[in-house]
């Protein structure tokens, strides 16, 4: 039996991190990585560039394997069936075992597939979650596509497929406008125009119903009308990967992902968990779930890569074990032009009567920011950047309200007589005040 | 480490900082290049400098989707490689200084990286606004400043640089091989 002192499952940004951490607190310990994919760490967020061919597959790779051997970090290419947390062992696919000091869970997320649906078996149906299913879609071809959702990947999709040249590129959305978790009617409005200008056509408040075709997709069916295409992207929604976790007796949240406390610590003694896998609290609206976003998995991993090494050596080193308060939550795209940023609550969370909402439209960028008794709690912008980080520090502040926080905001005075540029203004003036006293 | 510190009661809003950034990093005058930028509330009042902070556990380091934004454990200083940057701006989002900054020769996102130890916006900065020091002496700047200014919201500025201060901070420029006339500056800085 193959042992190993600190043991990864997972090789994405949560479980790389964690590995390159862990070899960096403890360079003395053993650290294995097992990923299902034979890849080295790479991009997920950076593929619909690699379809666009904005980018090439080196270009996606975060940390060659180069990387790995030089900071002595063994990675292996194999499925994980099951989790003996009793005998500290992990079971393999191919019957191999890998006994571990520390066990850490980096299993990722998996895209949702509508497997009853009639049709979504044929080709030409796709998911953009791996390299390998993005090679598959580009050597698939076609001209006319359907992409089904507006998040990230159905926005960000759409973009790349026009980008790739495709002549006809659908996006269907079955709620009433895009992102409505993220975004507000009016804000999807506006993204939804600027869609169009690029040659995306935008379909809302229709639910596709089956997949057309008989030996490979032909069309998407839905409420209203048949869309011929050649293939389909779903970009419906993620899920925790937490099969093995759960099987091994792994306390998981509402959210069907993985409790942690803030060391990345699950449950069961020896056992961490980090990234798309894991439950944490959004430090924008202070709710829990299950957030798969890019930075926060690289920082959660990176926590429970210290965490483990510390634990495995017994005794603290000087790097303090590092904590993991929340994710930031950024619905963020920036490509070819077109620039959205949301975060924090929308209108239809803000709590009734409380709420105010100001907006701003002026050459071609597009502002709204979301007041819950004059504190800001949410901030939507189309084409600019501006701010940024005034708002996700306010909204921040607004939504967890923690007792150590020194400089908690004051509400903005008089905010309905206020434009949005001068409500900016105060909160900039706050900021410098807040530091000065 | 030694950071490019900001006392907003110093500075005139000149715009000298932010102009020798953007002659020294990209060769023309050009406040949107520029690695340092002068924060203001619409009237004449300077409330912060955004620049790169070289923050103890860099936001941008986690956040960018590339891996090409590192921090030497030793120095602390945060480097970036331009190659390979897709602009996804992950990195402006999560800056808390706000110091992100799209150079358009590059096609990258970037920031200040200290001109290599000898901060150019530093040595133009005739009114003292702008420091680098570390932490402890900025910190001991900080309180004897603000035991001075507490609770003060300064309104007023002081007037704009002499003839002769506009002659001093060209021949800096000029000390580092950047030919500028005053004239020049002047019309750069605005």
């Amino acid at each position: 039996m193959r042992k190993t002192d600190i043991l990864i499952l997972g090789n994405g940004a949560a479980g790389s991190s964690a590995a390159f951490a862990a070899k960096q607190t403890a360079p003395e310990l053993n650290v294995l990585v097992l990923s299902k994919e034979d890849e080295p760490v790479y991009s997920a967020p950076a593929l619909p560039d690699l379809l666009s061919g904005e980018l090439t597959r080196a270009q996606v790779t975060v940390s060659p394997w180069d990387d790995y051997r030089n900071a002595g970090i063994e990675a292996l290419c194999a499925s994980a069936v099951r989790i003996d947390a009793g005998t500290r062992t992990v079971i393999l696919e191919n019957g191999g075992e890998v006994s571990y000091g520390e066990l850490i869970l980096a299993t990722g997320s998996q895209p949702i597939r509508l497997r009853k649906m009639q049709g979504t078996g044929l080709p030409g149906n796709f998911v953009m979650k791996t390299i390998a299913d993005v090679e598959d879609m580009a050597a698939y071809g076609g001209s006319r596509a359907v992409v089904v959702g507006s998040g990230a990947i159905g926005i960000e999709g759409s973009m790349a497929l026009k980008a790739r040249g495709f002549e006809q590129v659908v996006m269907v959305e079955a709620l009433e406008w895009l992102s409505p978790k993220s975004l507000d009617r009016a804000t999807s409005d506006e993204l939804k125009a600027k869609l169009e200008s690029f040659g995306v056509k935008v379909l809302t408040g229709e639910a596709v119903q089956g997949v057309l075709g008989e030996t490979k997709v032909e069309g998407v069916r839905t409420e209203k009308r048949d869309i011929p295409c050649d293939l389909i992207l779903w970009g419906i929604g993620m899920r925790p990967d937490t099969e093995l976790a759960k099987a091994a007796g792994i306390e998981c949240g509402a959210s069907g992902a993985i409790l942690t406390d803030d060391h990345m610590r699950t449950n069961l003694p020896h056992v961490y968990a980090c990234g798309d896998c894991t439950e944490s609290v959004d430090v924008f609206s202070g709710q829990r779930g299950a957030y798969l976003f890019w930075e926060p998995a690289r920082r959660g991993g990176a926590a429970a890569g210290v965490n483990a090494a510390e634990e495995g050596q017994d005794v603290r080193q000087e790097n303090r074990p590092r904590v993991f308060l929340g994710t930031t939550p950024f619905f963020l795209t920036n490509k070819g032009g077109l620039s959205i940023l949301a975060m924090g609550r929308t209108e239809a969370q803000l709590a009734e009567g409380r709420g105010t909402v100001l907006e701003e439209k002026k050459d071609g960028v597009y502002r709204r920011l979301l007041f819950e008794d004059g504190k800001l709690a949410g901030a939507q912008m189309l084409g600019t950047l501006e701010d940024a980080d005034l708002f996700a520090a306010q909204i921040r502040k607004n939504a967890m309200q923690r007792e150590d926080t020194w400089d908690l905001t004051e509400p903005v005075p008089n905010l309905e007589q206020l434009s949005l540029q001068e409500a900016v203004f105060f909160l900039r003036k706050q900021r410098r005040n807040a530091f000065s006293k | 480490m030694k950071r490019v510190t900001f006392d907003p009661y110093r500075c005139d809003l000149c715009g000298v900082c932010s102009a020798a950034c953007s002659l020294v990093k990209t060769g023309k005058f050009d406040a949107s290049q520029s690695r340092i930028r002068i924060e203001t509330a619409g009237s004449r009042v300077p409330l912060r400098a955004a620049v790169c902070r070289h923050c103890e556990e860099p936001a941008c380091v986690t956040a960018c989707m590339r891996g090409i934004i590192d921090q030497d454990p030793q120095t602390g200083l945060v480097t970036r490689r331009h190659d390979g940057c897709f602009r996804c701006a992950a990195c402006a989002v999560s800056c808390p200084a706000g110091a992100c900054v799209l150079d358009e020769a590059l096609n990258a996102f970037t920031a200040c990286d200290l001109c290599g130890g000898d901060p150019l916006c530093v040595k133009v900065c005739l009114t003292g606004a702008l420091r680098f020091e570390d932490d402890a002496e900025n910190s001991a700047h900080l309180r004897a400043l603000y035991a001075e200014k507490m609770f003060e919201e300064r309104e007023e500025l002081p007037g704009e640089l002499t003839d002769a201060q506009w002659e001093e901070i060209c021949s800096i420029l000029n000390a580092e091989g950047l030919s500028v006339a005053p004239d020049e500056l002047r019309r750069g800085c605005r």
